[in-house]
């Protein structure tokens, strides 16, 4: 797994510490040459890394993302990947990190759920529970932009189930 | 004064440009083109850094970028696409490979490109251009393409020219035919483009003029061709490649890495427009009804909440509470979401404690979502709930590991004796102040739960000692234990605890009269895991606690409110032997404790967090206590 052993050598970018540089392809077919680091934050790279000892120049093409999102995971990994991190410093910088607009936020999601990367995925679900957190139903719907698709019976019926928390969840 | 410059993948080049921008020498030239390109077969692993395009687009007069597959590193980095957006008329050329990565950034940006030039790459790259130009139709409303009716009239200002160029660099061991025809079919595919004109050899074109007819044949309604030649934007497109030859300053600055325009761009001379003969057959103007971007293709690219998998919500729906972001909001957004919100894992431990408005068909309904699964349920002090839900939701739930049902004072000993029968499992259970709850129920506990480990039995009906002792036979496990208030634990039944039940580690025997120090020894020789002990209103002394504080090392906490016998001396065993991890103190009303001690023990102990004086004889500790450390949480 060296950089410099055998005949296909791994692409080398300066300024990477002379790691291995593994490169992904997102869906488009952008190329991102990413330390080998980084890459191994997600799980499903890794095992696939693991099982397949040299990468070839068409690197791992990730057919589910964007290049926007894809971006934007390595910039998580490639954080995340540095040990010795104090905590406060990397809570303050993932809320930082997912200030995005909401499809971001989802394709995130996604991209995080898709290439196993558990702690993002926790990241997001937790800032999306947040989001929903103290609101009405309503209040939900128009964060998300999400149609009610209750029938005027199926609502009420609901309403009715729901009167003996009205005063105590205000 | 350069108009051309190529920067290889050595260090020299990627600092030269810095100073050139530094002495700006570059300014006052109309146009420049600014060349990053990569000598693979070289090695060197020197390469243009990433900041140098954004230096050099800052000067906001470059006009031509061509991108080798230092772009990869620059974009990734995100200073090129900045750089862009600087220079917004930027002609940009994409050569090699990894240059595709520039692409998609620019497709998810605003960048407007007049010109697009993409070297020898595959469908991918062609399919970012896609993003590209799609990205700058929905964005401009100037550039927007006619109305389907409408057809393209060769005036219409249209630049989004992809010229694909066959690499002249034999270098790059490649088939350039490969490359360039797949482009070209993944353009018609993506048919987002107003010209798509093909430069290159003449096989080469051959096979992209092939597959575009077999596209052609393969959806004649979609798309009519217009094989006319758009006069203007071929001039446009050949004024803005002119490429004058470097001055001869420019060769003492930039050495080796200023190339002439025949060495840059042999192939791009050879522009079809020259060729009028053929120039109908290659430059081809697309004229499709598909010009505007499919509303669908939009849509997609911006995602909603409903993207996300059932699975995916659940674990969103985890991080709400149940009650009542759960049940009574996120349940009520739409159809998908309630199918999501009630899915039995969810619903595993109800938590009903600050609802005590609830009635039994809310509890029952709630319960039931849990679909026999249901871990934990709490009750206290939901007056309204029946004994006969709590005994429906322990057989229905066998699985149940934790049941709070303190304040429930109806809760009678059939209820504790059905829920001990049905939930084997049962790990904790609290029925503190439930006054109607006896003997029985504790033997019942004794005789089916045996890894209780929690059992709160604080202030219920009457215990007999026999019980007790069956209790700690059967239930090794117990870790917490509140026993409040019952006259009948005495010394001899602490003794049977303490020697039954090794792992305890929070005891709350407060009001229990008939304790003394016997019991605080027994508990120090056999409890050494103990980390919390509350004793009021018991008879114990300073010399008891001395022995446990003495025993207990993992003792932290200890509660001595009204404990008549209790002095000074146990100030001093807590500095002799706890000084540096007692946290909480409660020496409420014990009133032989003086001044003097409690000043000793202000300025000595270390760990101390939480002290209760109150009621205590002193006057004067109002400044005594004021000066201690702002940790300290101090009642009195």
């Amino acid at each position: 797994m060296e950089a410099t052993g055998g005949g296909t050598e791994a692409p080398l970018i300066p300024g990477y510490r002379g790691e291995r540089v593994i490169r992904l392809r997102s869906a488009e077919g952008t190329v991102f040459d990413v330390e080998e680091s980084t890459a191994k934050v997600s799980n499903v790279i890794r095992n696939l890394l693991e099982d397949v000892a040299d990468s070839d120049e068409s690197g791992i093409l990730l057919q589910d993302i964007d290049a926007k999102t894809l971006a934007k995971v390595i910039e998580y990994c490639r954080y995340h990947a540095q040990p010795n991190r104090p905590k406060s410093e990397r809570t303050f910088w993932d809320r930082d990190f997912l200030r995005v607009d909401q499809s971001l936020l989802f394709s995130l999601t996604l991209a995080a759920n898709f290439l196993d990367i558990p702690s993002l995925l926790d990241l997001c679900c937790r800032y999306i529970a947040d989001m929903i957190r103290g609101k009405t139903p309503e209040q939900i719907r128009a964060t998300f932009n999400i149609e009610n698709d209750f029938t005027p019976e199926e609502e009420a019926q609901l309403r009715a189930e729901n009167s003996w928390a009205e005063s105590d969840t205000h | 004064m350069f108009r051309h410059v190529t920067l290889d993948r050595s260090a020299e080049a990627a600092r030269v440009p810095q100073r050139c921008c530094a002495e700006r020498s570059w300014r006052g030239e109309l146009s420049y083109s600014m060349r990053l390109q990569h000598q693979a077969a070289e090695g060197n692993s020197n390469g243009v850094s990433s900041d140098t395009p954004a230096d050099l687009c800052a000067e906001d007069e470059v006009v031509e970028l061509s991108v080798g597959p230092a772009g990869a590193v620059a974009t990734t980095s995100g200073t090129l696409p900045r750089s862009l957006r600087q220079v917004p008329e930027t002609r940009l050329m994409l050569e090699l490979g990894t240059s595709s990565n520039l692409l998609g950034v620019i497709g998810e940006s605003d960048i407007v490109l007049p010109v697009l030039t993409v070297g020898p790459e595959g469908s991918s790259v062609l399919r970012s251009v896609g993003n590209v130009t799609r990205r700058r139709f929905s964005t401009d409303a100037a550039a927007r393409p006619p109305d389907c009716a409408e057809p393209v009239t060769s005036g219409i200002d249209y630049t989004d020219a992809i010229e694909l160029s066959s690499s002249c660099r034999s270098s790059f061991d490649r088939d350039p035919s490969l490359y360039s025809s797949d482009g070209v079919s993944a353009v018609v595919e993506d048919e987002e483009f107003a010209q798509v004109k093909v430069i290159d050899t003449d096989d080469e074109r051959e096979i992209a003029r092939k597959r575009l007819q077999v596209k052609e044949l393969q959806r004649p309604g979609k798309r009519s061709w217009s094989t006319t030649a758009d006069e203007a934007s071929i001039e446009r497109c050949d004024e803005s490649v002119v490429v004058t030859p470097p001055r001869a300053e420019s060769n003492t600055v930039l050495d080796a890495h200023v190339e002439g325009p025949a060495l840059k761009t042999p192939h791009k001379r050879r522009s079809f427009g020259a060729d009028d003969d053929i120039a109908s057959d290659n430059l081809r103007t697309i004229n499709r009804k598909q010009l505007r971007p499919r509303g669908t293709g939009q849509a997609a690219r911006r995602l909603t909440i409903e993207v996300l998998s059932a699975d995916i919500m659940q674990q969103v729906f985890r991080h709400l509470s149940l009650l009542p972001d759960l049940s009574l909001r996120a349940a009520n957004v739409c159809r998908a979401w309630r199918n999501v919100a009630l899915d039995p894992r969810l619903w595993q431990e109800l938590d009903f404690e600050h609802f005590e408005r609830v009635n039994n068909s809310i509890v029952l309904t709630y319960t039931q979502r849990a679909q026999g699964q249901l871990r934990l349920l709490d009750l206290s002090k939901c007056h309204q709930v029946s004994n006969t839900a709590i005994v429906r939701i322990a057989r229905e739930n066998p699985q149940l590991r934790t049941i709070r049902l303190a304040w429930c004072t109806s809760v009678t000993d059939f209820v504790v004796t059905e829920i001990a029968r049905s939930c084997r499992d049962l790990q904790e259970i609290v029925l503190a102040c439930c006054v109607n709850v006896t003997s029985i129920a504790v033997d019942a506990l004794a005789e089916h739960c045996p890894s209780l480990t929690i059992l709160n039995l604080a202030c219920i009906g009457k215990i007999e000692p026999q019980s007790l002792t069956r209790l700690f036979r059967r239930c090794p496990n117990l870790e917490q234990l509140h026993i409040v208030n019952s006259s009948m634990v005495d010394d001899r039944v602490i003794a049977q605890m303490a020697r039954r039940l090794p792992r305890l580690k929070y005891l709350d025997i407060s009001w229990c009269s008939h304790v003394t120090d016997d019991s605080l020894c027994r508990l120090a020789r056999y409890c050494r895991e103990l980390e919390h002990l509350e004793l009021g209103d018991t008879k114990v002394s300073s010399h008891g606690v001395r022995t446990l504080l003495r025993c207990c090392k993992r003792l932290t906490g200890i509660g001595l409110p009204r404990c008549i016998f209790v002095d000074d001396e146990l100030i001093h065993a807590i500095l002799a032997f706890a000084g540096d991890r007692l946290e909480s103190l409660n020496i409420a009303s014990c009133n032989r404790i003086t001044d003097e001690a409690v000043r000793v023990l202000l300025e000595q102990s270390t760990a101390l967090r939480k002290l209760d004086v109150s009621k205590l004889p002193c006057r004067q500790l109002g400044n005594l206590l004021r000066k201690t450390n702002p940790h300290l949480e101090i009642f009195y």
